[in-house]
């Protein structure tokens, strides 16, 4: 029992590590190119496309202007940026918060019954007049100079899609700081998968289109309450190229308590799940790519990892706490007498395990720090923030992949909210 | 796509690489141990055999000599590291199975010499235990006997004998002293015990425990 759980153990360490490692050899083909894409000015206007950007509201009155302000706040020609503001049948006062930008030059308002955001989506693009459709959704707002810097990347004639790096908006609860670090290895992972073609979610706050790809591909449809990944997974299997613009900073609302976190990655987890398995042919089949070959198999595995690695600590725990209670009837509070040689090197625990579990975290420490110097956020990581990411995240993590795991045996649909 | 597989194959020898260092640094540490407790075992060998010479010349050791409490510690901490060893999983590992072999014997040694030496004033109580490695009761026992030997230095000397350990000096001293299952089993002035004894059993058995004061623990 103990060898195979030490070789499982090892296995699951050094796919992480392989993971890793092959993201970081991308890193260090690419870093020429990812850190002048930010040092690159944005001040030419000349020649940039027109670009509709849809921001669809439900139940946003509180959230809508800053949103709309950002937009209109965007450097970007105000010819070029048509704002679609679609209301998809909110029951609070979205829709008079809305009202006050009716005859806007720039923004034009629809009220629809509700329908859904691929529903609110769709009717957006069939609307839209220019080669560009985008997404900004009501929770997230963009910094003035990320519309220009996600543009940029279509002068490559075969990008048909443009993902930008999103950072927390707000970092006040301990939920919310670990989110921050979360977002900055996001960031990182993307730019890597970007220069990979191997994106997998064309995230719904500001990834932009080109309108031809769904009059190709086709529209959104109902995708397991994550039409974002399966858009992405849509357009890599037929070929299609996805490029990320970390450079172009996006700040979207995240969840500040554990239970809300819990919910909203119960649904990403679950989607991710399910239109895997929607298209699992793409599955170890390097003719998609690096994506189908080794990307979401990787994906897919690191998701078992955790299982595995969970059931074994609780396992330990339980042994642990057998073995305490089983010692405690022998010596009782005497126990607390016995002097314990652990500050002993001899005594430490030293096993492959630990070491190659220390590289792997290492690995992860450079993601963090490389992610940061890749997209300038508002703000600043503070080791706190690890600390809180590090202790927290492996902490619950496991009860949302879990359940995700759980609804998808079971096929059972998870909430939006 | 031919530069590719080579950046797959450049990441699987990295992370090998990692790997086989991981696995070096921690099998390194491992022979430390090893040599840690064979050093031990050298110096506990040698305060013996120059008890034991002393013995021999002059007919009577140094009762000091012969009852320090240094060379019951040493025996303790070794039997710690042992144990240690064990419970990482090195159970099956010859080298640690000669060891143990190596330290039963160093034990039954000190064990033969004190009780030779029956001119001494105060000499401690002899505990003989037997134990066996998935034994429930062994591991409650054996942390009584811990606690035990870790507050009375000075009053008990404790030896464990692996009931399993294929030395036959074992297997004699188990029927000099008709021990039988169940396990635990130990042997207190000559008089044999079956089955679990908590820390107020023991002192009941041996009543220098129960009148001298608790020692300060190092």
């Amino acid at each position: 029992m103990d060898s195979v759980r030490d070789i499982a153990t090892l296995t699951a360490l050094f796919f992480s590590l392989y993971f890793e490692i092959f993201m970081l050899i991308t890193y260090l083909e690419r870093r020429k190119i990812l850190h002048e894409r930010v040092r690159l000015p944005t001040d030419t206007h000349a020649g940039l496309p027109g670009v509709t950007i849809i921001v669809p509201c439900y139940n946003e009155e509180n959230t809508l202007t800053k949103t709309v302000e950002s937009l209109l706040n965007v450097d970007y020609p105000k010819d070029k940026l048509h704002i679609l503001a679609i209301n998809d049948g909110s029951t609070d006062d979205t829709a008079l918060v809305l009202k006050k930008y009716i005859g806007h030059p720039q923004i034009k308002v629809i009220n629809k019954e509700n329908g859904g955001k691929h529903t609110v989506l769709n009717l957006g693009i069939a609307r839209a007049t220019t080669d560009f459709v985008g997404c900004l959704d009501a929770d997230s707002y963009a910094k003035p100079d990320a519309l220009i810097r996600l543009m940029r990347r279509f002068e490559n004639p075969l990008v048909m899609a443009v993902v930008p790096s999103l950072h927390v908006s707000s970092a006040e609860t301990l939920i919310q700081k670990m989110q921050l670090v979360e977002y900055v290895i996001g960031t990182f992972l993307r730019s890597i998968l970007g220069e990979l073609n191997a994106l997998y979610v064309t995230p719904g706050p500001f990834s932009i289109f080109r309108k031809s790809v769904f009059e190709t591909i086709g529209y959104y449809k109902q995708a397991h309450n994550t039409e974002d990944m399966e858009m992405a997974l849509r357009m890599q299997s037929h070929g299609l190229m996805i490029a990320s613009a970390h450079d172009a900073v996006v700040y979207t609302s995240s969840p500040r308590t554990p239970k809300t976190l819990y919910r909203q990655r119960v649904r990403w987890v679950s989607g991710f799940l399910n239109n895997v398995r929607d298209y699992r042919h793409m599955l170890f089949r390097f003719r998609y790519g690096h994506i189908g070959g080794f990307i979401l198999p990787m994906m897919l595995l690191s998701t078992a990892t955790v299982l595995f690695v969970v059931s074994m600590f609780a396992y330990d725990i339980f042994l642990i706490t057998k073995e305490t209670v089983f010692r405690f009837e022998a010596l009782n509070t005497k126990i607390f007498e016995l002097s314990h040689p652990i500050w002993n090197w001899f005594f430490f625990y030293t096993s492959p395990a630990l070491f190659a579990g220390a590289a792997v975290f290492f690995v992860l420490l450079c993601f963090i720090i490389i992610g940061a110097t890749l997209s300038k956020s508002n703000y600043r990581l503070t080791t706190f923030d690890i600390a809180c990411y590090a202790f927290l995240y492996s902490l619950i993590a496991p009860f949302w992949i879990i359940r995700s795991l759980a609804n998808v045996a079971l096929r059972k649909q998870s909430a939006w909210r | 796509m031919q530069k590719d597989w080579k950046k797959y194959a450049l990441a699987l020898a990295i992370t090998a690489a990692i790997f086989i260092t991981a696995i070096s640094i921690s099998s390194l540490i491992d022979n430390k141990r090893v040599d840690e407790i064979r050093s031990m075992q050298d110096s506990i060998s040698l305060s013996i055999l120059s008890s034991e010479t002393q013995f021999n010349l002059l007919k009577q050791a140094s009762c000091d000599d012969l009852f320090s409490s240094e060379l019951g510690k040493e025996l303790g901490d070794m039997s710690d590291r042992l144990s240690y060893m064990e419970s990482a999983g090195r159970g099956e590992d010859p080298d640690i199975i000669i060891l143990k072999q190596y330290y039963s014997l160093l034990e039954i040694k000190d064990y033969i010499l004190i009780s030779s030496a029956n001119k001494c004033k105060h000499p401690p109580t002899i505990v003989l235990y037997f134990y066996r490695a998935d034994c429930p009761d062994c591991d409650k026992q054996g942390d009584v006997l811990t606690y035990i030997r870790q507050h009375y230095p000075d009053n008990i000397r404790i030896y464990s004998f692996d009931y399993d350990l294929n030395v036959s000096a074992i297997k004699t001293l188990a029927t000099l002293y008709k021990i039988k299952e169940p396990l635990p089993a130990f042997v207190v002035s000559g008089k044999t015990y079956n089955g679990f004894h908590s820390v107020e059993d023991m002192q009941t058995l041996v009543p220098q425990l129960a009148t001298t004061s608790v020692e300060k623990v190092k």
